[in-house]
């Protein structure tokens, strides 16, 4: 249903927690193949299945950023705080709309039932007016090959094109015009549109500042509600004359450029999240920036017992794993 | 303080209803022909049913003159759910069973337009079973037509949920031993507004039907037997004059707006259930030993080369 009204000219946004995804997930494929902005809000909780309802764990970032058939390139963004969510929100409806592509927003149990208070928004500033247009256009392709980066937009039904040629969107691999086609040929052509758009998306996200001095002993790299105990946890450290910063990450996927320069000024890399550490030993972001930065001093500091980090826990664990010493030389 | 029902229900206190957004001044324009509706030509197999009904939604949209930004094809997937390739509208394919929800999200958010979904029986009874439902529950503004041909045929012969018992087919080798649901039924049990079937050998039932469901506020619901020559051939020849059958229409003293009229006239079982014409008289009425009714003695006709071909339009 939300995929209609986004493709009717509202640009929809839904909520779900993992189950909800994971039956919907088809659906969140088409948005990628079809090209239709969509956001949907996945409130994280502990899995897999029914699972623990009520508990808080950040295990839905694989799904989030692989899940679905197919190769099915889609944006993931994590807000830190309840401040971020609010325009996490903004940017998630914006590029949704700019590279016409579902957005994933994963927030988890533990913002969604936290109260925070913050500034107040310019609402005037941030607010806009994103009524669909109906001004008739001459002539329009829905997967324009030509178009810059692979980026186009849908036209809403209801405006009239007058070269009498209307598109069809769909989820069946098309031509220029959205009718199916089983070419080799458009499949490349279409499945590289698709991926470059986010590739250029990647190029455009900012660069994310790192928490404390930008080179040191050990880095704290984050994502989504665990910012508050990671950064509290990186004052404590230093205050106690540790070498200890932290990166918190927002964009999940695609993933930013920049960030092979900020790993290697650090000695020791932990991924502080809450899921399982897995079959390898790797919790999800560990196992995505392993693949993507073939670093091996990327490793996971997991906790998966379906409660928040306790500023504690981190220090206490980061100090049993970093044999050599937290203590720059 | 706490609102009275009816201060709950009067529209005034209603939630804001989307509003239609402001359409460009038209122009004086040529009347809408044929040439201006048609697009691919349809890949079904020569003589589907379905090409009956694609026939009468173009003469629909030319005799009402429906421009193509007053309307919106949608579908699922099936060989009923090629249909918005084949009309130059806008049109959106979505994926199994979930045509309805997709449906309804267009017409919520754009009460301007008219949303047609065609689906085949596989889409609306079986995995979007729970959608048709509840389109027809909230009453969702739009026209739902389901291609109905008693069987899986883009899939090459299965059981489908309206298959008949006894049906021989990939699934069942020995018979269906399900009882088929009934549209209409539970159409009209989910508490849709408009219910009708017709049938693809009944060119101007078909045309009668669409103008009624176009013209009608809320969720309509057109169910046209529409034979699948290929996998099911004669599966409606009982709704069929030239094949013996009898078409049966709801006799005019029926008054569509009683309910319990319908619901009674639908359970006699004389008159199989039915709001407009009848179901094909061959379906056999109790479970019988698979294999001995006259539903399943199909003639099978062997595969034909080329039947099946692709022939997409590139252009």
């Amino acid at each position: 249903m939300a995929l209609g009204a986004s493709y009717a000219g509202r640009l929809a946004v839904t909520g779900s927690s993992g189950p909800g995804i994971s039956l919907k997930t088809e659906a969140l494929g088409w948005g990628v193949m079809a090209e239709v902005p969509l956001v949907v809000v996945d409130v994280q909780r502990g899995g897999p299945s029914t699972g623990l309802p009520t508990n808080v764990e950040q295990s839905d970032l694989n799904i989030a950023c692989f899940g679905g058939h197919g190769d099915s390139p889609r944006v993931v963004l994590a807000p830190a705080n309840v401040e971020d969510c609010f325009y996490t929100a903004i940017e998630a409806v914006n590029l949704a709309r700019k590279y016409s592509v579902p957005v994933i927003i994963l927030t988890d149990q533990a913002i969604a039932t936290r109260i925070e208070a913050f500034e107040e928004p310019a609402l005037s500033k941030v607010c806009q007016s994103i009524e669909p247009s109906l001004t008739p256009v001459a002539s329009h392709k829905p997967y324009d090959l030509a178009a810059p980066n692979g980026m186009t937009t849908h036209l809403p039904p209801g405006t009239r094109i007058l070269d009498g040629r209307y598109p069809v969107i769909t989820g069946l691999e098309h031509d220029e015009f959205g009718h199916p086609t089983g070419s080799p040929k458009l499949h490349l052509a279409m499945s590289a549109k698709r991926r470059h758009k986010l590739q250029v998306l990647a190029d455009e996200l900012p660069v994310p500042r790192v928490y404390g001095p930008p080179e040191g002993r050990v880095l704290l790299v984050g994502w989504g509600s665990t910012q508050g105990p990671i950064h509290e946890a990186v004052d404590q450290c230093r205050a106690a004359g540790e070498s200890v910063s932290a990166l918190h990450l927002k964009h999940l996927f695609p993933l930013p450029n920049g960030l092979e320069e900020i790993f290697d000024g650090f000695t020791h890399i932990r991924v502080v999240e809450m899921n399982d550490e897995g079959v390898y030993g790797f919790g999800q972001l560990a196992g995505i920036l392993r693949a993507r930065y073939c670093n091996p001093k990327i490793l996971s500091l997991n906790k998966a017992d379906g409660l928040t980090f306790k500023v504690r826990e981190i220090i206490l664990r980061v100090r049993e794993t970093v044999q050599d010493g937290m203590n720059k030389f | 303080m706490s609102a009275t029902i009816s201060e709950i229900a009067s529209p005034a206190s209603s939630p804001a209803t989307v509003a239609a957004p402001a359409f460009p001044a038209a122009e004086p324009r040529k009347p809408l022909g044929k040439r201006e509706i048609v697009a691919d030509h349809p890949t079904w197999c020569p003589g589907c049913g379905d090409f009956a009904v694609l026939a009468l939604y173009y003469k629909l949209v030319e005799k009402r003159q429906l421009w193509h930004e007053r309307i919106t094809t949608v579908s699922g997937i099936g060989c009923s759910s090629r249909f918005p390739y084949f009309v130059q509208a806008h049109g959106a394919h979505f994926i199994h069973g979930r045509a309805l929800p997709f449906a309804s999200g267009v017409s919520l958010s754009r009460p301007d337009l008219h949303v047609f979904a065609f689906m085949g029986d596989g889409d609306a009874f079986s995995i979007g079973g729970n959608h048709f439902t509840h389109a027809a529950r909230k009453n969702v503004n739009l026209t739902c037509v389901v291609m109905d041909n008693e069987v899986y045929g883009l899939t090459k012969k299965q059981t489908s949920p309206t298959s008949p018992l006894g049906f021989k087919s990939k699934t069942d080798v020995w018979g269906s031993v399900d009882q088929p649901i009934n549209p209409l039924k539970q159409a009209i049990m989910a508490g849709a507004t408009f219910v009708a079937r017709t049938a693809s050998t009944n060119p101007n039932h078909i045309l009668q039907m669409m103008e009624a469901a176009l013209d009608h506020e809320g969720f309509s619901f057109i169910e046209c037997l529409s034979e699948c020559v290929e996998f099911y051939p004669g599966a409606f020849d009982g709704a069929n004059p030239r094949k013996g059958g009898q078409f049966r229409e709801v006799p005019k003293e029926h008054d569509v707006t009683n309910e319990v009229a319908a619901t009674n006239w639908r359970a006699s079982p004389s008159q199989v259930a039915s709001a407009f014409s009848t179901r094909s008289s061959v379906r056999p009425k109790t479970p019988s030993r698979p294999g001995s009714t006259p539903a399943t003695r199909v003639k099978s006709r062997g595969w034909r080369t080329g039947r099946f071909s692709r022939k997409h339009s590139t252009a």
